[in-house]
């Protein structure tokens, strides 16, 4: 068997597959691929992923881009715990989370551009980072980036993304006081797919995300930082995101004693 | 018990309806005029707040997401199979619906096209004005994110040109997957089908230049292909006709 992820951090979509992988417990060929750096767009990632996305996954020659759909794939192909429940009513939800639950972390990513990303990547100089923007193959992902390496967001698109994230954690904490996890009773793909976009909340959104505003939402998230996996996943971490997660792992693990 | 709200056999409706027909599934359907914003009644807020349509209800659920609903359905009703069992023929329709109904896919794309270049034609101007005035008293939808940045980056560009070309880019990926098999995944006739056909049947008459039998034979076979099943011919025979006549019929029909 041979199974290889190209990805970055433990953040948002490329994440995913590292959070899983960890949690099924399974080992895997690991291609750290420097977004800040936009390797996704270089012509040797491009010939695996011609969109120039993270992460990619590839299995036995399987090529998948489409991180939430692999976890499902993924989960059926590999040993180990199933994070999938049975029950189709379950699937459904579990899809929909999936798929809709950090729909609100386009606001996020927005947020994380303008304080932490856009910075980084003007490092590189102006010349350098035209010349990167103008390789990269899709026209939409193209305007996105160009906005995003500029940061050139007004104060009216900050604040609405604000407003984005702050809907997006109530929405969340409505359906995680109903049940423990997104799809139900058991922890599933939802929760990982949630989680690689919401870990940070509570550390750099506490406008948002906090015991007095989100208790059912912290309630989960601490939950899911004392799992082993989660630990596991962010060891592979090479940026600053790397030791803030880390720090909150050791701070859940404290509270529970 | 099933119970569908849907609106003419087109997009997620038309995928919803197919499969419940294809399954021989009853259900309770309730037609809902979105041309009279009959979503955004509060009988029906109160099964989806936001007024989406296709609504799918069983086991207590309002199942918003129309492609998810086809999943459900091959879950739930397995038989007469209308899913890959193989792992990697899954992924290649999960991975197909993310592309045809996620943000700025085809169904986005097409409804824009459809409703600027056949529904505001053909449209008389008196439901036109009651509509438009309909509109402008709901609530307005405040965009966020990369939704609201890409929106004001895009705003100078040609909305219905952007449209076309994500039109003609997801069908050129169509023409690709179709060469290799006449299914979009596997190799039989599948929801990935079905989902296909509902967001796509009307292209070939919305967009008659860019995506015809020259520039795209295999995906104009295709949908005659799927548009010649009995269940889809029944469905598509209960379009009132009212709004488009002849625009949303795939070739073939």
């Amino acid at each position: 068997m041979s199974l290889e992820v190209y990805t970055w951090e433990v953040n948002s979509n490329s994440g995913k597959p590292l959070i899983f992988l960890k949690e099924k417990g399974v080992d895997f060929e690991f291609h750290y691929v420097d977004v800040l750096q936009f390797e996704q767009h270089q012509p040797e990632y491009l010939a695996l992923n011609p969109d120039g996305t993270v992460p990619t996954v590839v299995h036995d020659g399987k090529v998948m881009t489409e991180s939430t759909q692999a976890l499902e794939y993924l989960d059926r192909e590999l040993p180990g715990p199933s994070f999938i429940p049975e029950d189709p009513l379950e699937k459904y939800r579990m899809r929909w989370w999936a798929t809709h639950g950090a729909s609100w972390a386009a606001s996020l990513s927005v947020l994380g551009w303008h304080s932490f990303m856009g910075p980084m990547v003007r490092r590189l100089g102006e010349e350098k980072l035209q010349a990167l923007l103008a390789r990269i193959p899709n026209k939409q992902r193209r305007i996105y980036w160009t906005t995003a390496a500029k940061s050139t967001f007004t104060e009216e698109q900050l604040q609405n993304a604000r407003d984005g994230v702050g809907a997006g954690v109530q929405m969340m904490d409505r359906r995680l006081s109903e049940s423990p996890y997104f799809a139900g009773e058991s922890y599933s793909i939802a929760d990982i797919v949630i989680f690689a976009n919401a870990y940070a909340l509570p550390l750099m959104h506490d406008y948002a995300a906090s015991d007095e505003l989100s208790p059912a939402f912290m309630d989960w998230i601490r939950r899911i930082y004392r799992r082993p996996a989660i630990a596991e996943a962010f060891k592979l971490g090479r940026t600053p995101m790397k030791e803030r997660a880390e720090a909150m792992i050791s701070r859940c693990l404290e509270e529970a004693g | 018990m099933i119970e569908l709200h849907h609106w003419e056999p087109n997009s997620g409706s038309l995928a919803l309806l197919v499969c419940l027909a294809e399954k021989d599934l009853e259900y309770a359907g309730h037609y809902v005029d979105m041309l009279r914003l009959e979503q955004h009644e509060p009988e029906f807020r109160v099964l989806s707040p936001e007024g989406i349509v296709p609504l799918l209800v069983t086991e207590g659920e309002a199942m918003t997401d129309s492609g998810l609903a086809l999943q459900y359905l091959s879950d739930r009703y397995p038989e007469p199979c209308l899913a890959p069992t193989d792992p990697a023929a899954w992924y290649d329709l999960q991975a197909w619906t993310a592309i045809l109904d996620g943000r700025m896919g085809l169904a986005d794309s097409v409804r824009l096209l459809g409703w600027n270049l056949v529904m505001l034609k053909r449209l008389p101007a008196e439901e036109l004005d009651a509509l438009s005035v309909g509109v402008s008293r709901l609530p307005q939808k405040k965009q966020s994110g990369w939704a609201q940045v890409q929106t004001e980056a895009e705003a100078d560009e040609d909305q219905l040109k952007l449209a076309r070309e994500r039109v003609v880019d997801v069908v050129g990926k169509l023409e690709v997957a179709l060469m290799r098999s006449d299914w979009l995944v596997g190799d039989a006739y599948s929801i990935a089908d079905i989902l296909g056909f509902a967001h796509a049947h009307c292209v070939p008459a919305l967009l008659p230049d860019s995506v015809n039998a020259k520039t795209a034979p295999r995906v104009i076979e295709w949908l005659s292909r799927i548009a010649g099943r009995d269940a889809v011919r029944a469905v598509l025979a209960r379009s009132s006709g009212r709004f488009a006549p002849g625009a949303f019929a795939a070739p073939g029909t």
